[in-house]
């Protein structure tokens, strides 16, 4: 069978599966908000100082905060379905909108950071692999464990003292040099040089992750018999190692990086309030403490959608890495 | 051509070390071109570390002290890592044991025998691709040229073994060493892989390095044998003298404790002779051979109302877009203290059947009677006080056994299961048990990895019988253990049979094991019975061709070397 037809039939598997998975995840995030104390009316009235029980009463009513909570709900459902993620009390626009500013600035974040996660943690595992229990395998674990151990703003903010504060090299935070008028390649230069510092203090961890799980995957596929196959070939063991035992390898690697993508999201609130980075994170934290609960679902459901589709993009990969998978039983 | 070219290999006094142990010692001995050359031995006995120190592929943390491979003038343990590398899969090839796990899971086939024509021959992809579909064509790969690219799960363990052998082959090496090569894979698809072996060593004379444990296959296939027991060589002698009277003792024993089809024992009539290998007062082996006895055994009376009774069960396994079934309306009666032999190839049906019987898997079809109850119905509560009386043991004594739990404690579990409370009970429960298993009673206290595989299988029956059952299921009991071993095994299931008032119902796919226990025998292929006898009619006027094609395979292994014999 074709490798394009198996991933076809995983892809459709996939996708069958999302849709109610997604409307679970709506329901019940909705439900939980509810759960906590005080809404936006409660805040914003908070933050004014003068409200009276007629104007909060009056801003509930705009909203729609004063009806039932299976009202509200019909609402939410009723304005998704016209692709509509509702109107922020708060931000006083539609969260769609609001939610359209942030989502590039989080999503290269994330790409990057997960990209350095896997290449560095990739080649520090292959090497702690081929060195096992000698000096540099020792070596690299006692950084990976570091790495693993130490709170990512620590590490950013270890990051910002040396690269902006004692050396001057990058800039300390934000998403672009404010003023420039930077075009083309220059411009993609000047986001990089943001980017660098938060990409890097969010991958760390991941960093150290993937180095061990790509230790113990090639050390666990290097003991297999097909590997002995191919030294008996004659191969070197560069080749053994890239050809054979690298891409068994990546199958649960592909898996965990998968799973990781909605821990980078918790990940990124951290990083982009120490590098004041304009993205999702922060957004959502703006949002649960202002109350704002149609930003935060809004932001919920996006992520959810996130996680599936990066699992999805799993699913592919592995379908593509093993061709046991997706395979007509 | 002179005597001294016609020399491929010569290894002189071979030491393969692990920290203070040797595990091969100071081994020795030629294999000329166009020769086939076997090693024998049992578990541990250094011969597949020999095979693998010929191509340095050794574990890092083994070491060769001293000794010498001479391979066409040169000292292989003298070459630099690259030279070597020159030497492996193009002068010397190698192919394992395990076909199902030797070939690279994510890669083509093709792609597989491609890697090694471009390392070696500096062949374009194309013309690599070319060469690679005439080499499963030569190792005789249906539609070689579709199925280049396929999968390695695509293939059976038999066609995978055959890609293992175009790997090796496909540079024309001098030398190829097989290191069991047939042991995982069904008699008939043995007696074809090994003949493809010998036709590609005449077609391409080379030399062959034949490493296997059964002597079965060593008479029939090899010039030459050394016989090697615990890291030592024992001797060397030509392939026709295997079954010879005047061998080394090991030897013999090995050839005794061997059974064939041919010989026709069976267990009412005598025990299989046993080798036993002890230290005597200088540390030197002393090779025990323990002859047969002769057992006067009355065959089993058929009067009594029949133990188990199981009418047209069938069994499918449903996966999302297929149903496979696995069992498929079988039929069987099985009487008291009788043993009913099922033979069958992988995929046959017999773990189905015996899982079926165990209810272990849900039946679609047919009724299970177990000592005049029928059992098919039953819920598991139900099922619980006839799961007392009908036991299983399993094939892999390494596999079967909790390594974190010690021996009193495995066996105490289905005690307290089945509601023995007192302690004491349980503690004098195993001490029958280990009586009748002959294991001591210290081993209770101990852990399974403390044990070797025969001892191993002995815990898996003591497990089986604590629960003193009428009806024994054995699985494959006697497939993963040294022949020595498994002369012990089966002669103890015959003792355990007699003293205890057991049935069996004995799975196996090895019909001379089957022969020697049965009282009568099934044959299944495919999910079905096919055939059904008593154990000596099956044997003589088999009735299905594919039986007939199973006691071919079965005995091909010997007839060479009983025409020499005699």
């Amino acid at each position: 069978m074709s490798a394009l037809l198996r991933i076809l039939r995983t892809l459709r598997r996939t996708l069958l599966q999302a849709v109610p998975t997604i409307l679970g995840i709506i329901i019940l995030n909705f439900f939980l908000l509810q759960l906590a104390p005080g809404d936006a009316a409660d805040v914003m009235a908070g933050e004014a100082g003068s409200a009276t029980v007629e104007s909060m009463q009056a801003l509930r009513e705009r909203f729609g905060l004063d009806n039932p909570v299976l009202v509200q709900l019909a609402n939410y459902l009723g304005n998704l379905a016209q692709l509509s993620l509702g109107f922020s009390p708060r931000y006083g626009m539609p969260v769609t909108e609001l939610i359209g500013q942030r989502l590039p600035g989080t999503l290269t974040l994330m790409a990057m950071a997960l990209a350095i996660a896997i290449l560095i943690g990739l080649t520090l595992g292959s090497l702690m692999a081929a060195f096992s229990g000698r000096l540099p395998d020792r070596l690299l674990s006692i950084f990976a464990l570091l790495f693993y151990s130490v709170p990512g703003f620590w590490i950013g903010l270890m990051l910002i003292v040396l690269f902006s504060v004692t050396l001057g090299w990058l800039p300390s935070g934000g998403a672009g040099t404010i003023g420039s008028s930077y075009t083309g390649f220059a411009a993609v230069i000047d986001k990089a040089r943001y980017m660098v510092l938060p990409a890097t203090s969010l991958a760390l961890f991941y960093v150290a992750i993937y180095a061990r799980l790509t230790r113990a995957a090639m050390l666990e596929v290097k003991n297999q018999d097909f590997v002995r196959t191919a030294y008996a070939k004659g191969l070197s063991p560069v080749v053994v190692t890239v050809k054979h035992v690298l891409r068994n390898a990546l199958i649960p690697i592909t898996t965990m990086a998968g799973m990781h993508v909605g821990g980078m999201l918790g990940g990124a609130v951290v990083v982009e309030t120490v590098y004041s980075w304009p993205g999702l994170g922060r957004l959502a934290f703006e949002a649960v403490m202002g109350r704002d609960y149609t930003v935060l679902l809004g932001i919920l459901l996006l992520s959810s959608i996130l996680v599936i589709l990066a699992n999805a993009l799993v699913d592919i990969a592995q379908a593509w890495l093993d061709p046991r998978i997706g395979e007509q039983k | 051509m002179s005597p001294a070219s016609s020399r491929l290999l010569e290894v002189e006094n071979l030491t393969v070390r692990f920290g203070a142990a040797d595990p091969v010692r100071r081994l020795s001995f030629s294999i000329d071109r166009g020769e086939t050359v076997a090693v024998v031995g049992e578990s541990g006995s250094g011969k597949s570390l020999s095979a693998l120190a010929l191509m340095r592929l050794l574990p890092r943390n083994a070491q060769i002290p001293n000794g010498r491979i001479i391979f066409e003038g040169t000292d292989l343990l003298k070459l630099s890592d690259r030279d070597i590398r020159k030497v492996r899969g193009r002068e010397i090839a190698m192919i394992f044991q395990e076909p199902m796990t030797s070939l690279n899971p994510v890669a083509t086939i093709g792609n597989q025998i491609v890697e090694v024509l471009r390392l070696h021959e500096k062949l374009s992809k194309k013309e690599a691709r070319i060469r690679a579909i005439e080499l499963l064509d030569l190792v005789k790969i249906p539609d070689a040229e579709k199925r280049v690219d396929d999968f390695p799960h695509q293939l059976s363990g038999g066609q995978r073994q055959r890609v293992m052998i175009a790997i090796a082959v496909a540079c024309k090496p001098k030398l190829l060493i097989a290191d069991e090569p047939t042991t995982a894979l069904d008699a008939t698809i043995q007696a074809q892989i090994l003949e493809l072996l010998d036709e590609l060593r005449r077609k391409l004379s080379m030399g062959l390095l034949l490493i296997t444990h059964d002597l079965g296959v060593v008479s029939r296939w090899s010039d030459r044998v050394v016989v090697m027991y615990h890291g030592d060589k024992l001797e060397e002698l030509p392939a026709s003298d295997l079954f010879s009277p005047d061998r080394h003792p090991y030897t013999r024993g090995l050839a005794q404790a061997s059974i064939r089809l041919e010989d026709g024992v069976h267990y009412t009539s005598r025990t299989l002779s046993e080798i036993r290998v002890v230290k005597d007062a200088d540390g030197q082996n002393d090779y025990q051979i323990r002859l047969p006895v002769p057992r006067d055994l009355p065959p089993v009376a058929n009067d009594d109302e029949p133990i188990l009774q199981v009418d047209g069960l069938s069994v499918t396994y449903r996966t999302r877009n297929r149903e496979n079934r696995a069992l498929d309306k079988a039929t069987l009666t099985l009487a008291r203290g009788e043993t009913l032999g099922i033979v069958g190839e992988s995929g046959s049906g017999k773990s189905t059947l015996s899982k079926a019987i165990m209810r272990l898997v849900n039946t679609e079809s047919g009724s299970i009677r177990f000592r005049g109850q029928d059992i098919t119905g039953l819920s598991p509560n139900q099922l619980q006080p006839v799961r007392r009386d009908l036991q299983m043991i399993f094939q892999d004594p390494f596999a079967s056994l909790n390594p974190r739990k010690s021996i009193r404690d495995i066996l105490e579990a289905p005690l307290i299961v089945h509601g023995i409370r007192d302690a004491a009970e349980r503690r004098q429960r195993i001490a029958e048990t280990f009586e009748h298993v002959r294991l001591p009673l210290s081993a209770a206290e101990r852990y399974p990895h403390e044990f070797s595989g025969g001892q191993r299988q002995r815990i898996g029956i003591a497990r089986a019988l604590i629960l003193k059952p009428s009806l024994v299921i054995c699985d494959e009991p006697v497939s993963a253990l040294d022949v020595s071993i498994q002369a012990q095994i089966l002669n103890l299931l015959v003792d355990l049979k007699r003293d205890l008032g057991l049935s069996y119902l004995f799975i196996s796919h090895d019909l001379a094991v089957v022969q020697y226990i049965s009282d009568r025998v099934i044959v299944m292929k495919d999910s079905r019975i096919i055939e059904e006898s008593d154990h000596q009619t099956i044997w003589r006027q088999p009735r299905t061709d594919y039986t007939r094609a199973l006691i071919a395979a079965a005995a091909g292994g010997e007839t060479r070397s009983r025409a020499l014999a005699s």
